[in-house]
């Protein structure tokens, strides 16, 4: 993995999201291979190839103004050139 | 058409008490809707579907399912009728690496083959909430259109949610948390409407549901507010469909559902996911679409069924594949009440025709 582009991504999410500010994020590289039952399941064709992409998972706990924890996930996914993808957040 | 109503009589009349009435209410259902051919079976009584009775384990009851739809013809609209101890929700997988465990899932009842992801039966959900008079309120439910609907946000995903809620609502009107809280959330903005969205936080072990403004989470949302509320709820908070061991004190889905003029519930049984700002993903897509097949008057199960069916092409068109929140959104989304149940675009709502 590219430690530097993941340090700008990194970077670039902490000024997008302050309240991740600090959290470590957990990466994983992942192979995605298409599932061809669901590609033929929906009549979409023939799957395109596998491809890698990345995912940067940022985790906190919060407390609610009752004292209720809840966890908050940021989820970033990148492709194989390290450009996100999309951003994604727990609800 | 054909529609498929299960349960279970021994767990039925263990955890409400009433099974005779409740059949009594089913039978006279399926007399008031000769338009879709409905059959009520019991999974834990011998029928010629099984000589024996069937095990209370999820695997099992679809695998009846499946025999019934093998002997009878293509099962259209299929409706579970109870909580997790009558009908058991699956326990699925999470595809996600996140505080859940398990996904608590109706998907592979929707299914008819092993790729559980994507629903090919609109299947429903009426939840038990130990009362049978709950379970009878919910075939018997009849409404008015209002041509009116209700919307609430997270200040935080204010972006998103308008481009959610734009196919029902006006988004001016969409309201936020904060400033909205609990303490003066009125009961009147939940009355005399078609939709009412939620696009909250929402927490297993609580019955509120919360606002967002940085690091402020304000409580936005409790049972206590909700008094003759109106329409069918679409609600992407965490566990907004969560009500396993929970009664309509403690879940709001169950609150929602008591209510006499609450048509249909959708929401998530786990920590579900949705972008910060359009264009709209997971829990905000599958929504958009949802609110689009109602409008077009399809019945919520239909709506509910094409919505994820759509979600997951538009997902595979885009990306190429299905990541991993989009395979959890998939699974978690769970429909509450009548299948049938249909908005037309005339001015009353009906429910199926053939």
């Amino acid at each position: 993995m590219d430690k530097k582009k993941l340090t700008k991504v990194k970077r670039a999410i902490f000024r997008q999201f302050p309240e991740f500010k600090g959290v470590e994020p957990k990466i994983i590289e992942k192979e995605i291979v298409p599932k061809t039952s669901v590609y033929r399941k929906l009549t979409l064709g023939t799957p395109p190839r596998k491809r890698k992409i990345v995912r940067m998972k940022f985790t906190k706990m919060v407390t609610t103004a009752d004292r209720t924890e809840l966890e908050r996930i940021l989820l970033v996914t990148l492709d194989e050139h390290y450009e996100i993808i999309k951003i994604t957040e727990s609800r | 058409m054909r529609m498929l109503i299960v349960s279970s009589k021994q767990d039925l009349q263990s955890e409400t008490g009433c099974e005779q009435e409740i059949a009594r209410a089913v039978r006279q259902y399926i007399a008031e809707h000769k338009d879709i051919a409905t059959k009520f079976i019991y999974y834990d009584i011998p029928s010629k579907y099984s000589p024996k009775r069937v095990q209370k384990n999820a695997r099992s009851i679809r695998d009846f399912i499946s025999k019934i739809e093998e002997k009878w013809g293509t099962i259209d609209f299929l409706l579970l009728l109870g909580g997790d101890r009558i009908v058991p929700f699956f326990r699925l997988e999470n595809p996600c690496d996140d505080g859940d465990m398990k996904v608590l899932s109706d998907n592979p009842y929707a299914s008819r083959d092993e790729d559980f992801l994507i629903p090919e039966r609109a299947c429903a959900r009426i939840p038990d909430n130990k009362d049978a008079g709950f379970i009878i309120a919910q075939l018997k439910k009849k409404h008015k259109v209002y041509r009116r609907s209700f919307g609430i946000s997270t200040k935080t995903w204010k972006e998103a949610s308008k481009a959610v809620y734009r196919f029902v609502g006006n988004t001016r009107s969409l309201k936020t948390s904060p400033p909205v809280e609990h303490t003066e959330f009125k009961k009147s903005w939940l009355r005399n409407k078609d939709y009412l969205y939620f696009n909250l936080h929402g927490a297993k072990e609580s019955e509120y549901w919360y606002g967002q403004d940085g690091n402020q989470y304000p409580r936005a949302l409790g049972p206590d507010a909700v008094d003759r509320a109106a329409g069918f709820v679409a609600a992407e908070c965490c566990y907004g469909a969560y009500i396993v061991r929970k009664s309509d004190q403690t879940a709001l889905a169950l609150k929602f559902l008591a209510e006499k003029d609450i048509q249909g519930f959708s929401g998530s049984t786990t920590i579900a996911y949705g972008p910060v700002k359009p264009p709209s993903g997971e829990a905000d897509l599958l929504t958009r679409y949802l609110f689009q097949y109602l409008k077009q008057g399809l019945t919520t199960g239909e709506s509910f069924r094409n919505a994820k069916q759509d979600f997951a092409r538009k997902m595979l068109r885009q990306q190429g594949f299905l990541d991993e929140d989009d395979q959890k959104t998939l699974l978690q989304f769970v429909l509450y009440g009548d299948p049938t149940v249909k908005f037309t675009a005339g001015s009353k709502k009906m429910r199926m025709s053939a």
